[in-house]
């Protein structure tokens, strides 16, 4: 899976990342965390620049992660991602 | 803010509620690489895939903007993050990407915080020949919005 290790990482630092950077976004590439950044773009091209190409997540550094809605798909008027 | 106003008519001039309620809130879109990945694809050798063009659906209901994932793939792009979100099966993950979308129509080019990917497979916006929806226009591009739905006029406007 896309991410897996990058998620895994952020699982195992997210303590500290909420004691000092909850509500930025912050940027990890496998195990590495490149660094926390207060808007979506700054990480963006943060990440770019140091990953390329190549996947990284950026992670809202945040609680409770925010129950997003499509209707549309709740209610199989779309298709749900599988 | 730039206004984008769609009447929809009769062939004889009249207002035409029911052409609105088919065709639904719609405008043509481009799905874009993000300018600093396409940046980077140039300083890597590599082409830079062309936009996908599809419609896009004002889809009130919807928290964020979501794109059809293969359309996310086609332009080679990978997620950043993934979302929790309700479906028909009960919750589960969605992945986010970057991307870049403009209406070139209406002169918007929108810089978002991710787009979620889903299927909209067999998605159509009863045009003729009918297109294909590529994204549902969630509430993260109308928070900068004023959007007005006249069902009985059969128009809709938008300032953004």
């Amino acid at each position: 899976m896309v991410l897996e290790r990058e998620l895994k990482t952020y699982e195992q630092h997210k303590d500290d990342l909420l004691a000092h950077n909850d509500g930025q976004y912050v940027v990890i590439f496998g195990d590495q965390i490149i660094g926390a950044f207060s808007t979506f773009e700054e990480a963006y091209k943060a990440g770019v620049a140091k990953c390329g190409t190549l996947p990284f997540l950026m992670q809202p550094v945040t609680k409770h992660q925010a129950l997003i809605q499509f209707p549309a798909l709740t209610v199989g008027m779309i298709h749900a991602h599988p | 803010m730039p206004t984008h106003n769609r009447f929809f008519t009769t062939p004889d001039g009249k207002m035409h509620p029911l052409g609105l309620t088919l065709v639904g809130p719609v405008v043509q879109i481009e799905i874009h690489v993000p300018l600093p990945l396409a940046e980077a694809i140039v300083r890597e050798g590599k082409i830079v895939p062309q936009p996908i063009v599809g419609y896009g659906l004002i889809d009130t209901g919807a928290t964020m903007v979501c794109v059809h994932e293969p359309v996310l793939k086609q332009l080679g792009l990978t997620p950043i993050a993934q979302v929790n979100s309700g479906t028909a099966n009960g919750p589960a993950k969605q992945n986010v990407y970057p991307a870049r979308i403009a209406c070139p129509e209406q002169g918007w080019d929108l810089s978002l915080n991710g787009v979620a990917g889903v299927n909209l497979e067999g998605q159509t916006v009863l045009l003729n020949p009918p297109q294909p929806i590529i994204a549902l226009l969630g509430r993260n591009i109308l928070e900068k919005a004023l959007l007005i739905y006249n069902g009985p006029g059969g128009f809709w406007s938008i300032s953004l």
